[in-house]
């Protein structure tokens, strides 16, 4: 006999217990089927889940010399001519700026996406545009001292400029 | 010889009440009784808290319709043994809410006493725990179920969990590309 399926609420209890600095086992869960999807998925969920483990589901930090750390099974997805965060000149720096959420929909695959120049000053992966100031090519994008946590939690970007990026 | 026998009826009555005092008798949905201590009960289910404080206890056993008796001997066997080392589930639930209890991780007799169970059983348990409002024993069995879908892909989870994918081949794939980095095996 096949083992039976659990109530909703009950899945939302094992979920709620998936370690946060694996957050790809969380989307895993969504994939199982369109009702985990769901689960996972609602507000209720992410509030709970933070308050469970007192911390977002985290995929790294991005620190002022170092790069990407990564915190979890997330392996960035950058070419190595890329390899220095955001060193490279505008386009490049807008488009690989490390967002918290998620790419769009149609955007690269990777989250972190590879300098794209017709990207116009937009980050592809979390939607921030830096707005009519069109950045310069001696912009740089800066890290946020000393971490800035990158999130899978689908937190919704500013829309406002980054305040991080900010012209030399 | 008839004092003894009427001493002896006296004593069995003595027991017997004594039984009805520390002890609660549960019946499973498919008729069996088990006997748990009253206390034990109390501290580690809210829902047998209430009934015991109601008054809605039946002594020839209450009837816990949606619990199977494997299921009801696990609740039984984790209370009867492991109830002086657990703290109250009336204290915990009033003084933090179920939202923000933080989590314990489970001890080693918890782990062994969950490892043990069947892949059936332990969901049955987990019903069990959430029927009874049993906070500790369903916390340490979603644990559990957590630690067995580590690291598995959704092909695999559904596998162990006897889940219908019902997402297109095409919606996977889209969300596969999108999100290539969460895949490990890519």
């Amino acid at each position: 006999m096949p083992p039976p399926q659990l109530l909703d609420e009950l899945v939302e209890e094992v979920l709620i217990r998936f370690p946060p600095d694996d957050p790809a086992s969380l989307l895993h869960a969504a994939l199982v089927c369109k009702r985990w999807s769901r689960l996972v998925s609602a507000r209720r969920f992410r509030t709970r889940f933070r308050s469970f483990h007192r911390a977002a589901p985290t995929l790294g930090a991005i620190v002022n010399n170092g790069g990407f750390v990564s915190m979890s099974s997330f392996r960035r997805q950058v070419p190595a001519a890329t390899d220095r965060w955001c060193s490279t000149p505008a386009t490049a720096a807008s488009s690989s700026t490390a967002c918290a959420a998620g790419p769009r929909r149609g955007s690269q695959p990777s989250l972190f996406g590879t300098p794209s120049p017709a990207s116009g000053g937009s980050c592809p992966g979390c939607r921030i545009s830096t707005g009519a100031r069109a950045p310069t090519p001696t912009s740089r994008c800066y890290a946020p001292p000393p971490v800035a946590t990158t999130s899978t939690a689908a937190m919704a970007p500013s829309s406002s400029s980054p305040w991080w990026l900010t012209t030399a | 010889m008839e004092v003894d026998k009427g001493k002896g009826e006296a004593e069995e009555t003595r027991k017997v009440a004594e039984a009805d005092r520390d002890t609660v008798t549960l019946k499973s949905s498919d008729g069996k009784l088990f006997e748990v201590s009253k206390e034990a009960a109390a501290r580690l289910s809210t829902v047998l808290a209430g009934m015991i404080a109601g008054g809605s206890i039946d002594d020839n056993g209450t009837d816990l319709k949606q619990i199977g008796s494997e299921a009801l001997e696990n609740v039984v066997d984790y209370c009867n043994k492991h109830a002086n080392s657990i703290p109250s589930a009336a204290l915990i639930s009033s003084s933090i809410s179920f939202n923000t209890a933080p989590f314990k991780e489970p001890e080693e007799w918890e782990r062994k006493f969950v490892d043990r169970l069947s892949h059936d059983a332990l969901f049955d348990l987990v019903e069990a725990a959430n029927f009874l409002g049993m906070e500790r024993l369903l916390d340490v069995t979603c644990h559990k179920i957590s630690e067995m879908m580590k690291g598995k892909s959704p092909d695999q989870i559904r596998e162990v969990f006897n889940i219908k994918n019902d997402y297109t081949k095409e919606e996977l794939e889209e969300i596969r590309q999108e999100l290539a980095w969460a895949f490990y095996d890519d």
